[in-house]
């Protein structure tokens, strides 16, 4: 379900590049020392850009060191060491890919679900003793989530909106000392985004869900009998590429209220060019094509 | 509070800048830009700022503010809804909902209602259903009409923020380079595409 955050790289600055590039990195390094590497592998984008999110609601100047590291040992490459942001989002990645490891463990025994199981169980106690809150809210919504998926629940808005509840709340951290309108705009931002990511991975996975008859709340909802994915795709795509720029709109008014005091320029990116362009591909390619990771560097 | 800071403009920017500067951002925090919006009042807060850092900037070099128009919207339809109506202008969209829930017949105005609180909500995929099934039902009804164009205006604001700043930019140089091309080669087989090159 993740991965989809992304910026435009060529309306970026080099600087600025660099800085969403170290969060990344920053990221995986945070993971490796707060919990073990193993659980790297549930690094991706979505998180770095959470990390770069809250720390651009800080006014410390961060740095960006040239580091190498265990992956790619032979070339330095920019890590942020913005520590209290990019511990943050290591603890929520950890929680969230757990709790949706074992909904899938749950809804398609797979075995890469078990194996990870395995390695996540042990660090989740830490997490829950820190962040219980955000625990118990990730747990909660996505046991909701697991919960309509089984009653094949064909509601696109309700389904994601278990989703958007999670990123409402990780963008919302009380370690920011929001006051009551930042924490509002900040949550609403949270939540279209995590409603957008819930709604375009529905759309990415509809050849895949056909294939193997997984649920699919726009599959349930839209297809006629006997219509063939590609028919299907054609006709419901205007529809849907409509409701997700309603989305971006939202977030990007949300955006625009939120008092960042730095990085603003990259956060903008995302909004109004990087995540336009994976929605753009998205329905471009009806769903046949793996996105780039993180970042793409032409329009179609 | 720095009224350049606000408009951002850089500090003792000259008269046209500040004003090319405040119109953009009257234009982006608008309240119609935020109408149904769950963050209107704090759009509201930042054109008040906005405007006072006008005034400001503008009082000292001696010149006329003139502020951001406020309109507001004044509502038409059933009485029986008008209570409703209230409750979704401050905000309580749950108890909103609850009352319409109860209703029994889904008119129009329902329909219309149901949209709005889930514009509110950000749930727009049953927003446009439920907006479309009121305009079916009432096709002649403005507010019905006007709120479904209010949508389509925010797409469109939303697109035109991302072409102003980079999106599709290849593409319109690509059309370019690829009129360029044809004409070249059309000349080299004795025609002309474009007669200026």
């Amino acid at each position: 379900m993740f991965g989809y955050v992304s910026v435009f790289k060529d309306e970026l600055k080099v600087r600025e590049y660099n800085i969403y590039r170290g969060y990344y990195c920053g990221l995986c390094k945070a993971l490796g020392k707060h919990f073990s590497h193993p659980v790297r592998m549930g690094l991706n984008y979505d998180f770095a850009f959470l990390a770069l999110t809250m720390g651009a609601m800080s006014k410390e100047k961060t740095e960006i060191r040239q580091e190498h590291c265990v992956i790619h040992p032979l070339s330095k490459r920019p890590v942020s060491h913005d520590e209290q942001a990019l511990s943050y989002a290591a603890y929520m990645s950890i929680m969230v890919t757990y709790f949706k490891l074992i909904d899938d463990y749950n809804d398609l025994k797979s075995p890469k679900s078990i194996f990870a199981i395995l390695f996540y169980k042990g660090q989740l106690k830490k997490c829950k003793k820190y962040y219980e809150h955000e625990y118990n809210l990730i747990e909660k919504q996505l046991k909701e989530l697991s919960h309509l998926e089984k009653q094949h629940c064909d509601d696109i808005d309700r389904t994601a909106d278990c989703f958007a509840k999670i990123l409402e709340c990780l963008f919302t951290p009380s370690y920011l000392n929001l006051t009551e309108s930042e924490k509002k705009a900040l949550g609403i931002f949270g939540y279209q985004l995590g409603r957008f990511i819930y709604i375009i991975d529905a759309l990415q996975d509809i050849p895949e869900d056909d294939k193997h008859q997984n649920y699919n709340p726009i599959l349930l909802k839209e297809r006629k009998k006997g219509e063939s994915v590609d028919a299907f795709y054609q006709r419901i795509k205007e529809k849907y590429c409509f409701t997700l720029t309603l989305t971006l709109d939202a977030a990007a008014k949300s955006f625009e209220l939120i008092p960042f005091r730095r990085y603003r320029p990259i956060v903008e990116n995302v909004v109004y060019l990087g995540l336009r362009g994976v929605l753009d591909r998205v329905i471009e390619k009806h769903g046949q094509e793996s996105l780039p990771k993180g970042e793409f560097n032409e329009s179609i | 509070m720095n009224p350049y800071e606000i408009l951002g403009v850089p500090q003792g920017a000259d008269e046209e800048t500040i004003k090319k500067a405040y119109k953009e951002l009257v234009k982006k925090y608008h309240p119609d830009q935020y109408a149904n919006n769950p963050l209107s009042d704090l759009a509201e807060e930042k054109l008040k700022e906005i405007n006072e850092a006008y005034r400001m900037l503008m009082n000292q070099k001696g010149g006329t503010a003139g502020s951001g128009s406020r309109q507001s919207s004044s509502y038409s339809g059933n009485p029986s809804f008008a209570n409703i109506r209230q409750l979704i202008q401050s905000g309580r969209i749950t108890e909103a909902e609850q009352i319409l829930d109860s209703m029994r017949e889904q008119t129009a105005e329902w329909n219309y209602l149901k949209g709005v609180i889930a514009i509110q909500r950000g749930w727009f995929d049953r927003a446009v259903n439920y907006l479309n099934t009121a305009v079916r039902m009432d096709p002649q009804n403005f507010e019905y009409r006007n709120a479904l164009a209010q949508l389509n205006q925010r797409v469109n604001t939303y697109r035109n923020v991302g072409n102003m700043n980079g999106y599709g930019r290849n593409t319109e140089c690509d059309c370019c380079t690829k009129l360029v091309c044809a004409d070249c080669c059309c000349e080299s087989m004795g025609g002309d595409l474009i007669s200026c090159c």
